[in-house]
Protein backbone atom coordinates (compact mmCIF):
# COMPACT_ATOMS: atom_id res chain seq x y z
CA UNK A 1 0.00 0.00 0.00
CA UNK A 2 2.29 2.39 1.14
CA UNK A 3 4.53 1.41 -2.42
CA UNK A 4 1.91 2.08 -4.08
CA UNK A 5 1.42 5.37 -2.54
CA UNK A 6 4.84 6.55 -3.31
CA UNK A 7 4.90 5.49 -6.71
CA UNK A 8 1.71 7.01 -7.39
CA UNK A 9 2.06 9.87 -5.06
CA UNK A 10 1.39 13.16 -7.72
CA UNK A 11 2.92 16.12 -5.84
CA UNK A 12 6.77 14.66 -6.15
CA UNK A 13 5.51 14.37 -10.51
CA UNK A 14 4.01 17.58 -9.94
CA UNK A 15 7.32 19.11 -8.89
CA UNK A 16 9.00 17.66 -11.23
CA UNK A 17 7.32 19.42 -13.90
CA UNK A 18 7.12 22.65 -12.14
CA UNK A 19 11.09 22.48 -11.71
CA UNK A 20 11.22 21.40 -14.77
CA UNK A 21 9.20 24.41 -16.22
CA UNK A 22 11.38 26.31 -13.90
CA UNK A 23 14.34 25.46 -15.76
CA UNK A 24 12.82 26.14 -19.29
CA UNK A 25 11.42 29.62 -18.23
CA UNK A 26 14.80 30.20 -16.86
CA UNK A 27 17.11 29.02 -19.97
CA UNK A 28 14.58 31.06 -21.75
CA UNK A 29 15.27 34.34 -20.22
CA UNK A 30 18.78 33.58 -20.45
CA UNK A 31 18.95 32.95 -24.11
CA UNK A 32 17.04 36.23 -24.40
CA UNK A 33 19.69 37.81 -22.45
CA UNK A 34 22.34 36.07 -24.47
CA UNK A 35 21.40 37.93 -27.72
CA UNK A 36 23.56 40.26 -26.55
CA UNK A 37 26.78 38.29 -25.52
CA UNK A 38 29.53 40.83 -26.88
CA UNK A 39 28.62 43.78 -24.27
CA UNK A 40 30.37 46.24 -23.14
CA UNK A 41 32.65 43.51 -21.02
CA UNK A 42 34.40 42.83 -23.96
CA UNK A 43 35.78 46.40 -23.99
CA UNK A 44 37.20 45.92 -20.04
CA UNK A 45 41.01 46.34 -19.80
CA UNK A 46 42.59 42.52 -19.70
CA UNK A 47 43.99 41.74 -15.88
CA UNK A 48 47.53 41.74 -17.62
CA UNK A 49 48.31 43.36 -20.79
CA UNK A 50 51.27 41.73 -21.67
CA UNK A 51 50.25 38.58 -21.18
CA UNK A 52 46.72 39.53 -23.74
CA UNK A 53 49.09 40.73 -26.42
CA UNK A 54 51.30 37.57 -26.10
CA UNK A 55 48.25 35.49 -25.80
CA UNK A 56 49.40 34.11 -22.59
CA UNK A 57 46.72 32.25 -20.47
CA UNK A 58 45.65 34.56 -17.56
CA UNK A 59 46.49 31.39 -15.02
CA UNK A 60 50.27 30.85 -16.27
CA UNK A 61 51.03 34.80 -15.17
CA UNK A 62 53.18 35.41 -12.29
CA UNK A 63 52.72 37.75 -9.49
CA UNK A 64 55.15 37.91 -6.98
CA UNK A 65 54.69 40.13 -4.16
CA UNK A 66 57.96 40.88 -2.61
CA UNK A 67 61.53 40.26 -3.97
CA UNK A 68 62.25 36.69 -2.63
CA UNK A 69 59.18 35.44 -4.23
CA UNK A 70 60.69 36.73 -7.88
CA UNK A 71 63.41 35.92 -7.43
CA UNK A 72 62.41 32.40 -6.87
CA UNK A 73 59.78 32.88 -9.86
CA UNK A 74 62.72 34.11 -12.12
CA UNK A 75 64.81 30.88 -11.37
CA UNK A 76 62.56 28.46 -11.59
CA UNK A 77 61.63 29.37 -15.10
CA UNK A 78 64.93 30.02 -16.12
CA UNK A 79 65.83 26.29 -14.56
CA UNK A 80 68.69 28.24 -12.69
CA UNK A 81 69.53 30.60 -15.05
CA UNK A 82 70.65 27.94 -17.61
CA UNK A 83 67.95 28.00 -20.25
CA UNK A 84 65.66 30.79 -21.80
CA UNK A 85 62.37 31.07 -20.70
CA UNK A 86 59.68 30.01 -23.41
CA UNK A 87 56.60 31.19 -21.87
CA UNK A 88 57.07 33.47 -19.31
CA UNK A 89 55.38 36.46 -18.10
CA UNK A 90 54.44 38.09 -14.96
CA UNK A 91 52.65 41.60 -13.14
CA UNK A 92 54.17 42.81 -10.78
CA UNK A 93 53.26 46.37 -8.33
CA UNK A 94 56.41 48.72 -7.44
CA UNK A 95 54.89 50.20 -4.24
CA UNK A 96 54.40 45.92 -2.87
CA UNK A 97 57.60 44.73 -4.56
CA UNK A 98 60.07 47.77 -2.76
CA UNK A 99 57.73 48.25 -0.06
CA UNK A 100 60.06 50.85 1.30
CA UNK A 101 57.65 53.76 1.62
CA UNK A 102 55.89 52.75 3.89
CA UNK A 103 52.21 52.22 2.64
CA UNK A 104 49.66 51.64 5.57
CA UNK A 105 45.72 51.03 5.65
CA UNK A 106 45.00 54.90 5.81
CA UNK A 107 47.39 55.96 3.09
CA UNK A 108 44.91 53.29 0.78
CA UNK A 109 42.24 55.76 0.47
CA UNK A 110 44.36 58.73 -0.02
CA UNK A 111 43.81 61.12 -2.89
CA UNK A 112 46.85 62.38 -3.23
CA UNK A 113 47.16 61.84 -7.18
CA UNK A 114 51.18 60.77 -6.94
CA UNK A 115 50.50 58.43 -4.47
CA UNK A 116 47.31 56.90 -5.94
CA UNK A 117 49.60 56.57 -9.14
CA UNK A 118 52.11 54.63 -6.91
CA UNK A 119 50.06 52.42 -5.26
CA UNK A 120 47.62 51.34 -8.21
CA UNK A 121 51.08 51.16 -10.80
CA UNK A 122 51.17 47.37 -11.69
CA UNK A 123 53.99 46.65 -14.77
CA UNK A 124 53.25 43.56 -17.02
CA UNK A 125 55.63 41.94 -19.17
CA UNK A 126 55.70 38.60 -21.02
CA UNK A 127 58.26 36.68 -23.08
CA UNK A 128 56.85 33.65 -25.39
CA UNK A 129 58.58 31.30 -28.27
CA UNK A 130 56.15 31.26 -31.57
CA UNK A 131 56.67 29.75 -34.42
CA UNK A 132 56.58 30.72 -38.04
CA UNK A 133 53.82 29.03 -40.22
CA UNK A 134 55.66 29.17 -43.58
CA UNK A 135 59.37 28.65 -42.16
CA UNK A 136 58.88 26.08 -39.14
CA UNK A 137 61.10 28.01 -37.09
CA UNK A 138 60.19 29.45 -33.65
CA UNK A 139 61.17 32.48 -32.28
CA UNK A 140 60.27 35.18 -29.67
CA UNK A 141 57.60 37.59 -29.15
CA UNK A 142 58.14 40.33 -25.66
CA UNK A 143 55.87 42.39 -24.15
CA UNK A 144 55.10 45.51 -21.64
CA UNK A 145 52.76 47.10 -20.52
CA UNK A 146 51.53 48.32 -17.30
CA UNK A 147 47.88 49.67 -15.65
CA UNK A 148 47.57 52.43 -13.61
CA UNK A 149 44.80 54.37 -11.67
CA UNK A 150 44.21 58.20 -12.25
CA UNK A 151 41.35 58.57 -10.09
CA UNK A 152 40.55 55.79 -7.23
CA UNK A 153 36.63 55.96 -5.89
CA UNK A 154 37.09 56.85 -1.63
CA UNK A 155 35.98 53.99 0.53
CA UNK A 156 32.31 53.54 0.98
CA UNK A 157 30.75 54.56 4.10
CA UNK A 158 30.80 50.90 5.42
CA UNK A 159 34.81 50.69 5.22
CA UNK A 160 35.25 53.83 6.65
CA UNK A 161 32.75 52.75 9.75
CA UNK A 162 34.94 49.40 10.15
CA UNK A 163 37.91 51.33 9.90
CA UNK A 164 37.13 53.66 12.62
CA UNK A 165 36.05 50.76 14.32
CA UNK A 166 39.78 49.35 14.03
CA UNK A 167 41.35 52.20 14.71
CA UNK A 168 39.32 53.23 17.85
CA UNK A 169 40.71 49.46 19.79
CA UNK A 170 44.19 49.90 18.28
CA UNK A 171 44.45 53.60 20.07
CA UNK A 172 42.88 51.75 23.01
CA UNK A 173 45.60 49.05 23.25
CA UNK A 174 48.50 51.57 22.42
CA UNK A 175 47.47 53.56 25.91
CA UNK A 176 47.93 50.03 27.78
CA UNK A 177 51.08 49.48 26.47
CA UNK A 178 52.19 53.03 27.43
CA UNK A 179 50.77 52.19 30.99
CA UNK A 180 53.20 48.96 30.68
CA UNK A 181 55.75 50.45 28.84
CA UNK A 182 56.42 53.20 32.04
CA UNK A 183 55.61 50.68 34.69
CA UNK A 184 58.86 48.45 33.17
CA UNK A 185 61.20 51.48 33.26
CA UNK A 186 60.69 52.10 36.45
CA UNK A 187 61.09 48.14 37.57
CA UNK A 188 64.23 47.61 40.06
CA UNK A 189 65.89 45.10 37.97
CA UNK A 190 65.35 47.24 35.01
CA UNK A 191 66.63 50.24 36.80
CA UNK A 192 69.90 47.73 37.68
CA UNK A 193 70.76 47.05 34.06
CA UNK A 194 70.33 50.74 32.62
CA UNK A 195 72.51 51.85 35.19
CA UNK A 196 75.13 49.26 34.33
CA UNK A 197 74.99 50.11 30.78
CA UNK A 198 75.54 53.98 31.32
CA UNK A 199 78.48 53.12 33.55
CA UNK A 200 80.36 51.79 31.04
CA UNK A 201 81.99 54.32 29.17
CA UNK A 202 83.24 52.60 26.07
CA UNK A 203 79.93 52.04 23.75
CA UNK A 204 82.24 49.92 21.28
CA UNK A 205 83.46 47.25 23.97
CA UNK A 206 82.31 44.54 24.14
CA UNK A 207 81.12 44.50 27.62
CA UNK A 208 78.72 47.54 26.37
CA UNK A 209 77.41 44.84 23.91
CA UNK A 210 76.83 42.60 25.92
CA UNK A 211 74.78 44.10 28.80
CA UNK A 212 73.24 46.66 26.06
CA UNK A 213 71.86 42.90 24.57
CA UNK A 214 70.88 41.80 28.43
CA UNK A 215 68.78 44.78 28.77
CA UNK A 216 67.14 44.55 25.32
CA UNK A 217 66.12 40.54 26.17
CA UNK A 218 65.05 41.97 29.87
CA UNK A 219 63.08 44.36 28.52
CA UNK A 220 61.35 42.00 25.75
CA UNK A 221 60.70 39.53 28.46
CA UNK A 222 58.95 42.70 30.82
CA UNK A 223 57.35 43.39 27.61
CA UNK A 224 55.82 39.86 26.55
CA UNK A 225 54.79 39.24 30.52
CA UNK A 226 52.97 42.70 30.62
CA UNK A 227 51.29 41.40 27.22
CA UNK A 228 50.18 38.26 28.40
CA UNK A 229 48.64 39.88 31.65
CA UNK A 230 47.05 42.46 29.44
CA UNK A 231 45.15 40.61 26.94
CA UNK A 232 43.72 37.99 30.05
CA UNK A 233 42.47 41.17 30.93
CA UNK A 234 41.01 42.61 27.88
CA UNK A 235 40.39 39.75 26.04
CA UNK A 236 36.95 40.85 24.92
CA UNK A 237 38.60 43.84 22.92
CA UNK A 238 41.78 41.90 21.20
CA UNK A 239 39.07 39.41 20.05
CA UNK A 240 37.01 41.71 18.42
CA UNK A 241 40.06 43.61 17.43
CA UNK A 242 41.33 40.26 15.38
CA UNK A 243 37.75 39.77 13.91
CA UNK A 244 37.15 43.34 13.08
CA UNK A 245 41.09 43.19 11.41
CA UNK A 246 40.79 39.74 9.36
CA UNK A 247 37.04 40.60 7.82
CA UNK A 248 38.17 43.94 7.04
CA UNK A 249 37.53 44.08 2.99
CA UNK A 250 38.27 47.63 1.14
CA UNK A 251 34.76 48.30 -1.11
CA UNK A 252 34.86 51.72 -2.76
CA UNK A 253 32.47 54.26 -3.71
CA UNK A 254 32.79 56.99 -6.52
CA UNK A 255 34.24 58.09 -9.58
CA UNK A 256 37.45 56.36 -11.02
CA UNK A 257 39.52 56.16 -13.90
CA UNK A 258 41.89 53.66 -15.09
CA UNK A 259 44.06 52.73 -17.76
CA UNK A 260 45.70 50.10 -19.22
CA UNK A 261 47.91 49.51 -21.93
CA UNK A 262 51.45 48.01 -23.69
CA UNK A 263 52.76 47.15 -27.18
CA UNK A 264 55.05 43.68 -28.14
CA UNK A 265 57.46 43.35 -30.31
CA UNK A 266 58.73 40.08 -32.23
CA UNK A 267 62.27 38.91 -32.76
CA UNK A 268 61.87 36.75 -36.20
CA UNK A 269 65.85 36.23 -36.03
CA UNK A 270 66.00 35.77 -32.04
CA UNK A 271 68.81 38.87 -31.88
CA UNK A 272 67.59 42.19 -29.91
CA UNK A 273 69.38 44.01 -32.64
CA UNK A 274 66.47 43.24 -34.94
CA UNK A 275 62.69 43.86 -33.88
CA UNK A 276 59.39 44.20 -35.44
CA UNK A 277 56.50 45.84 -34.06
CA UNK A 278 53.87 43.62 -33.39
CA UNK A 279 50.76 44.31 -31.72
CA UNK A 280 49.84 47.31 -29.13
CA UNK A 281 46.48 48.64 -27.15
CA UNK A 282 45.41 50.82 -24.69
CA UNK A 283 42.61 50.55 -22.63
CA UNK A 284 40.81 53.41 -20.80
CA UNK A 285 37.73 52.35 -18.22
CA UNK A 286 36.01 55.22 -16.69
CA UNK A 287 32.93 55.93 -14.63
CA UNK A 288 30.66 56.25 -11.36
CA UNK A 289 30.13 53.26 -8.67
CA UNK A 290 26.97 54.19 -6.32
CA UNK A 291 27.56 50.43 -4.76
CA UNK A 292 24.30 49.17 -3.77
CA UNK A 293 21.00 50.61 -4.47
CA UNK A 294 22.30 53.15 -6.41
CA UNK A 295 23.25 54.48 -10.00
CA UNK A 296 26.39 52.98 -11.58
CA UNK A 297 27.97 54.17 -14.73
CA UNK A 298 30.66 53.20 -16.75
CA UNK A 299 32.80 54.00 -20.52
CA UNK A 300 35.50 52.10 -22.06
CA UNK A 301 37.42 52.78 -24.78
CA UNK A 302 40.05 50.22 -26.22
CA UNK A 303 42.64 51.26 -29.36
CA UNK A 304 44.29 47.98 -30.30
CA UNK A 305 46.06 47.98 -33.25
CA UNK A 306 46.96 44.64 -34.92
CA UNK A 307 44.38 42.74 -32.97
CA UNK A 308 44.09 39.12 -33.31
CA UNK A 309 40.06 39.80 -34.11
CA UNK A 310 38.57 42.65 -35.11
CA UNK A 311 35.45 43.60 -33.03
CA UNK A 312 33.81 45.98 -36.22
CA UNK A 313 34.57 42.93 -38.43
CA UNK A 314 32.94 39.76 -37.09
CA UNK A 315 32.65 38.18 -40.43
CA UNK A 316 36.59 38.25 -41.08
CA UNK A 317 36.48 39.96 -44.25
CA UNK A 318 39.97 41.73 -43.51
CA UNK A 319 42.94 40.59 -42.23
CA UNK A 320 43.98 42.33 -39.35
CA UNK A 321 47.73 43.31 -40.19
CA UNK A 322 48.78 46.80 -39.75
CA UNK A 323 44.94 47.95 -38.77
CA UNK A 324 44.23 49.77 -35.64
CA UNK A 325 40.85 49.62 -34.51
CA UNK A 326 38.84 52.37 -31.99
CA UNK A 327 36.04 50.38 -29.84
CA UNK A 328 34.25 52.30 -26.99
CA UNK A 329 30.98 51.47 -24.53
CA UNK A 330 29.24 53.00 -21.74
CA UNK A 331 26.78 51.36 -19.74
CA UNK A 332 24.47 52.79 -17.32
CA UNK A 333 22.98 50.51 -14.18
CA UNK A 334 20.73 51.14 -11.92
CA UNK A 335 18.80 48.94 -9.09
CA UNK A 336 16.14 50.03 -6.72
CA UNK A 337 15.91 49.91 -3.03
CA UNK A 338 14.83 46.50 -2.89
CA UNK A 339 16.42 44.87 -6.07
CA UNK A 340 13.06 44.65 -7.60
CA UNK A 341 13.67 47.11 -10.28
CA UNK A 342 16.61 47.41 -12.30
CA UNK A 343 17.44 49.00 -15.88
CA UNK A 344 20.45 49.53 -17.61
CA UNK A 345 21.38 51.02 -20.71
CA UNK A 346 24.78 50.13 -22.87
CA UNK A 347 25.85 51.27 -25.95
CA UNK A 348 28.71 50.17 -28.26
CA UNK A 349 30.47 51.91 -30.60
CA UNK A 350 33.04 49.89 -32.90
CA UNK A 351 35.67 51.19 -36.08
CA UNK A 352 38.28 50.12 -38.25
CA UNK A 353 40.35 53.89 -37.94
CA UNK A 354 42.64 52.69 -41.05
CA UNK A 355 40.29 50.78 -43.84
CA UNK A 356 37.50 51.98 -45.43
CA UNK A 357 36.22 48.55 -46.28
CA UNK A 358 34.21 48.30 -42.90
CA UNK A 359 32.47 51.55 -41.64
CA UNK A 360 31.87 52.15 -38.22
CA UNK A 361 28.90 50.77 -36.40
CA UNK A 362 26.93 50.81 -32.80
CA UNK A 363 24.78 49.21 -30.41
CA UNK A 364 22.24 50.38 -28.10
CA UNK A 365 20.04 48.67 -25.95
CA UNK A 366 17.93 49.47 -22.95
CA UNK A 367 17.02 46.65 -20.60
CA UNK A 368 14.33 46.58 -17.74
CA UNK A 369 13.01 44.42 -15.18
CA UNK A 370 10.17 44.78 -12.41
CA UNK A 371 9.65 41.25 -10.23
CA UNK A 372 6.17 41.56 -9.76
CA UNK A 373 6.56 39.04 -6.71
CA UNK A 374 5.75 35.46 -6.55
CA UNK A 375 7.99 34.04 -9.33
CA UNK A 376 6.74 36.19 -11.95
CA UNK A 377 9.42 39.05 -13.95
CA UNK A 378 8.49 41.48 -16.42
CA UNK A 379 11.21 42.35 -18.49
CA UNK A 380 11.79 45.15 -21.23
CA UNK A 381 14.69 44.99 -24.39
CA UNK A 382 14.64 47.46 -26.56
CA UNK A 383 17.54 48.59 -28.56
CA UNK A 384 19.13 48.85 -32.29
CA UNK A 385 22.05 46.46 -33.11
CA UNK A 386 25.30 46.74 -35.55
CA UNK A 387 24.21 45.05 -38.62
CA UNK A 388 20.01 46.15 -37.69
CA UNK A 389 20.81 49.27 -37.88
CA UNK A 390 22.64 49.29 -40.80
CA UNK A 391 20.98 47.40 -43.06
CA UNK A 392 17.52 48.29 -42.24
CA UNK A 393 18.32 51.83 -40.28
CA UNK A 394 17.35 50.54 -36.76
CA UNK A 395 14.83 47.65 -35.53
CA UNK A 396 13.77 46.57 -32.51
CA UNK A 397 15.89 43.76 -30.98
CA UNK A 398 13.37 42.42 -28.60
CA UNK A 399 9.73 42.84 -26.51
CA UNK A 400 7.86 42.61 -23.63
CA UNK A 401 8.51 39.40 -22.05
CA UNK A 402 6.45 38.27 -19.27
CA UNK A 403 8.62 35.33 -16.82
CA UNK A 404 6.35 33.23 -14.63
CA UNK A 405 7.66 30.00 -12.79
CA UNK A 406 5.44 27.52 -10.74
CA UNK A 407 6.14 26.03 -7.21
CA UNK A 408 7.62 27.01 -4.58
CA UNK A 409 8.96 30.84 -4.70
CA UNK A 410 11.85 31.15 -6.51
CA UNK A 411 14.40 34.00 -7.47
CA UNK A 412 14.53 34.43 -10.92
CA UNK B 1 51.28 25.39 18.75
CA UNK B 2 50.55 29.39 19.56
CA UNK B 3 52.88 31.55 18.14
CA UNK B 4 55.60 32.44 20.40
CA UNK B 5 54.64 35.95 22.42
CA UNK B 6 57.68 37.61 22.37
CA UNK B 7 57.34 37.52 18.01
CA UNK B 8 54.77 39.63 18.51
CA UNK B 9 56.56 41.96 20.18
CA UNK B 10 59.74 44.20 18.09
CA UNK B 11 61.34 46.26 20.86
CA UNK B 12 64.38 48.04 21.96
CA UNK B 13 66.23 50.74 24.33
CA UNK B 14 68.73 52.23 22.86
CA UNK B 15 71.58 54.76 23.95
CA UNK B 16 71.75 57.43 20.83
CA UNK B 17 74.79 59.86 20.95
CA UNK B 18 74.04 63.39 19.53
CA UNK B 19 76.81 64.84 17.41
CA UNK B 20 78.27 67.86 19.03
CA UNK B 21 77.61 70.49 16.20
CA UNK B 22 73.94 69.76 16.07
CA UNK B 23 70.82 68.96 18.39
CA UNK B 24 68.19 68.24 15.21
CA UNK B 25 67.61 64.53 14.46
CA UNK B 26 65.85 63.07 12.25
CA UNK B 27 63.15 59.81 13.06
CA UNK B 28 61.28 57.15 10.58
CA UNK B 29 59.38 54.30 11.32
CA UNK B 30 58.50 52.72 8.02
CA UNK B 31 55.46 50.45 8.66
CA UNK B 32 55.44 47.05 6.40
CA UNK B 33 53.81 45.40 4.35
CA UNK B 34 51.35 47.49 2.16
CA UNK B 35 48.17 48.18 4.19
CA UNK B 36 48.60 47.10 7.41
CA UNK B 37 47.48 49.07 10.09
CA UNK B 38 49.57 51.34 12.77
CA UNK B 39 48.65 53.47 15.75
CA UNK B 40 51.93 54.88 17.10
CA UNK B 41 52.55 57.77 19.71
CA UNK B 42 55.48 59.49 19.81
CA UNK B 43 57.14 61.44 22.91
CA UNK B 44 59.98 63.30 24.04
CA UNK B 45 60.03 63.25 27.58
CA UNK B 46 56.35 64.58 28.46
CA UNK B 47 55.99 66.23 25.34
CA UNK B 48 53.72 64.43 22.85
CA UNK B 49 55.22 64.83 19.19
CA UNK B 50 52.51 62.28 17.71
CA UNK B 51 49.38 60.91 18.98
CA UNK B 52 47.87 57.78 17.26
CA UNK B 53 49.38 58.22 14.16
CA UNK B 54 48.22 56.24 11.50
CA UNK B 55 50.93 55.88 8.79
CA UNK B 56 54.12 55.44 8.63
CA UNK B 57 56.70 58.03 10.12
CA UNK B 58 59.04 60.05 7.68
CA UNK B 59 62.46 62.25 8.79
CA UNK B 60 60.32 63.60 11.45
CA UNK B 61 62.53 66.22 13.10
CA UNK B 62 63.41 65.82 16.77
CA UNK B 63 65.01 68.54 19.09
CA UNK B 64 66.93 66.56 21.05
CA UNK B 65 69.36 67.03 24.26
CA UNK B 66 71.32 65.28 26.14
CA UNK B 67 69.49 63.01 28.64
CA UNK B 68 65.94 63.44 27.10
CA UNK B 69 64.37 60.06 26.20
CA UNK B 70 62.50 59.45 23.17
CA UNK B 71 59.78 56.69 22.96
CA UNK B 72 57.71 55.01 20.02
CA UNK B 73 54.85 53.24 21.26
CA UNK B 74 52.09 51.48 19.71
CA UNK B 75 51.11 48.58 17.86
CA UNK B 76 50.43 47.83 13.79
CA UNK B 77 47.56 45.34 13.22
CA UNK B 78 47.54 42.92 10.41
CA UNK B 79 44.68 44.21 8.29
CA UNK B 80 46.14 43.27 4.29
CA UNK B 81 44.45 40.68 2.76
CA UNK B 82 47.24 39.45 0.91
CA UNK B 83 49.93 39.34 3.45
CA UNK B 84 50.48 38.04 7.23
CA UNK B 85 53.66 40.14 7.13
CA UNK B 86 54.44 42.87 9.65
CA UNK B 87 57.77 45.07 9.48
CA UNK B 88 58.90 47.84 11.14
CA UNK B 89 61.90 49.94 10.40
CA UNK B 90 63.46 52.38 12.55
CA UNK B 91 65.68 54.94 11.21
CA UNK B 92 67.48 57.59 13.21
CA UNK B 93 69.57 60.31 11.48
CA UNK B 94 71.62 63.19 12.61
CA UNK B 95 73.50 62.18 15.41
CA UNK B 96 77.17 60.46 15.47
CA UNK B 97 75.96 57.43 13.81
CA UNK B 98 72.98 56.15 12.01
CA UNK B 99 70.25 54.10 13.76
CA UNK B 100 68.45 51.78 11.66
CA UNK B 101 67.15 48.13 12.88
CA UNK B 102 64.30 46.26 10.79
CA UNK B 103 61.94 44.42 13.02
CA UNK B 104 59.65 41.50 10.79
CA UNK B 105 57.40 38.76 11.63
CA UNK B 106 54.62 36.84 9.71
CA UNK B 107 52.01 36.77 12.15
CA UNK B 108 50.37 33.19 12.61
CA UNK B 109 47.18 34.71 12.75
CA UNK B 110 44.60 36.91 10.55
CA UNK B 111 44.27 40.10 12.27
CA UNK B 112 46.88 39.64 14.80
CA UNK B 113 48.53 42.80 16.85
CA UNK B 114 52.32 43.38 17.36
CA UNK B 115 52.98 45.67 20.01
CA UNK B 116 55.70 48.45 19.07
CA UNK B 117 57.76 49.65 22.02
CA UNK B 118 61.04 51.36 20.98
CA UNK B 119 62.98 53.75 23.75
CA UNK B 120 65.74 55.97 22.69
CA UNK B 121 68.03 57.57 25.26
CA UNK B 122 69.98 60.49 23.83
CA UNK B 123 73.65 60.89 24.95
Amino acid sequence: MYLLFVLFNPLPVMRTISTFLLLLATAYASAQTEKTPEGVDLLKAPASPSAQLLNIAPNAIERPTDLSSFWISVNNVTSNFTKFPTDYSFDISPVSLFHSTGVTLKDLNTKNLSSVLWQTLIVSTGIRSVEDTLTGQSFYKAAIGLKISFIRPKWSGATESKYQAISVLQEEVTEKIKIDVNEILKDSLYQRKLTEREAVKNKKSAEYKRIDKELDDLFLILLANKRVERMADRSESYTRLKELARDFKIERVGFYLDMAGGFSGSFPTNKLGYSLADRSGVWLTGGYDGGNNHLSVLGLARYLYQPETIYADPAHTIPTKRISTLDMGTRLLYSGTDDKFNFSLESIYRSVLNKNIIGPSWRLIFSAEYDTGFNTKLTLNLGRDFDGSLIKGGNLIAGLTFIAGFGNKRNL
Amino acid sequence: MPQEIKELIFSLDKEYKLAADTTTVSLSVIVGVMGQSPDLDVDLDEKELLTHHKGSITALPITATVGAILQIIGNVVDVASDSNKIEVTLQLEGGVQSLTRTFSVNVEQDGETVDVVFIIRFI
